[in-house]
Order: structure tokens, then sequence, then C-alpha cells
């Protein structure tokens, strides 16, 4: 058990990674390329789809972060770097929870002009870059986390 | 350099593993939803959207 979660965590943040690179650079570079309203039209159909793989890498990826940080309260080295992977992924949740969800939601239900959809999606994607670079620091760091664990368990 | 090297391919690794997993959860669902044909005019469009993730990270893993 003692060395399970910090694998579940690594593997867990790097998938995370490579799902959000995947939508930044698959799905993102293809829906600017639509007019607003088709745009808007193919998400509604596509994003049912992108829950499952989200919520299978970025819960357990928040979750286990969370758990190794409290873990770990009596090594500071340890809890140090915990502190900065559990940072990048609550960071990434937040900003998930606080604008792509909610204007996600818009989306599906068809509710933007077509002026409000670009620039909606002009930051839906800033926004997916920045949440990115957090959960690549947290990567980064989770395999530093990881040899530290190994070092001491 | 050689724990550079070893972050690099641990990360690519998992987010290569990552892009797998959104391409047979997300794309193939949604593909699979779709009529054969109607599937294959929008896999025309998918298909080089895939080519750039999986790139960036199969070859630095590899």
């Amino acid at each position: 058990m003692k060395k399970i979660l910090p694998e579940i965590a690594v593997l867990t943040i790097c998938g995370a990674l490579g799902i959000l690179l995947a939508m930044g650079l698959g799905f993102g570079i293809f829906w600017k390329t639509l007019e607003p309203i088709a745009f808007m039209n193919v998400f509604a159909a596509e994003f049912p789809y992108f829950i499952l793989p989200t919520v299978l890498m970025l819960q357990p990826a928040l979750i286990s972060s969370i758990a190794l940080f409290i873990r770990f309260k009596n090594e500071k080295e340890i809890r140090k770097t915990w502190l900065y992977v559990m940072s990048g992924m609550i960071a990434a949740f937040v900003i998930t929870s606080a604008y792509h969800l909610p204007v996600n939601l818009g989306f599906i239900q068809l509710k933007y002009t077509a002026e409000e959809i670009t620039t909606l999606l002009n930051i839906w994607l800033l926004l997916h870059w920045v949440r990115f670079a957090a959960v690549f620091v947290a990567a980064v760091f989770a395999l530093k986390g990881f040899r530290q664990i190994n070092q001491v368990v | 350099m050689k724990n550079t090297i070893s972050i690099i391919a641990i990360l690519s690794i998992g987010a290569f593993a990552g892009n797998m997993i959104n391409i047979g959860l997300s794309h193939a669902m949604y593909w699979q939803s779709l009529e054969p044909l109607d599937f294959m005019k929008f896999f025309k469009i998918d298909f080089p959207l895939l080519l750039q993730p999986t790139a960036a990270t199969l070859l630095p893993a590899f």
C-alpha cells in the first residue's frame, strides 16, 4: 500500500497530462477552425465523451496527491514536494471547475451568441494551457516525490 | 542529464498512456455513436488532429 499510492499518483498525473495535451492539440486546434455556431454544435455532441477519461485521470491524481501530502506530514522534504504536486493539481481542478465546466455546460445548451463563443473559446484555450502547465509542474514534482518516498520507505 | 532523461521518459510514457485512454474512451466512443459513413467523414477530419499529441508523447517516450 505504501508504494501503490505514489505509483497511482505518478501514473494518473502523467495520464492527465496526456489527456490535456490531446485536448489542446487535438480538439482545441480543430475547434478554432470551425465557425462559432458550428463549433458549439460539435462541442455539444462531443463533450459527454470527454468526461470519462478526464475524470478517470484527474480525480485519482488529485486525491492521491492530497493523500500523500497528508501521509508524509512528518517528513519535511517529502511533504514539501507533495505540497507542490498537490498545489498544481488543485490549481488545475479549480480552473476546470470555475471556468471550463460552466462554459462547457453553456456550450452544450447552445446558449451563447457567435461573438460570445469566439471570446469564450479563446479564454477556454488559454486557461486550458494554464491548467496543462500546472499539471506538468505537478508531474515533475510527483516524480521527485516518488523517488524521495522510495529512499525512505 | 541522466535524471532529466529519466524524467522525460516517465512523463512522456505516462502522457502517451493518457493520450491512448483519451482516444479509446473519448474519440472511439464518439466514433461508435456515428453512422459508418458519417464516421468515415469525421475520421478524415479527426485523424490529423490525433497525430500531433500522439507524436508529441510517443516520440520522446520512444
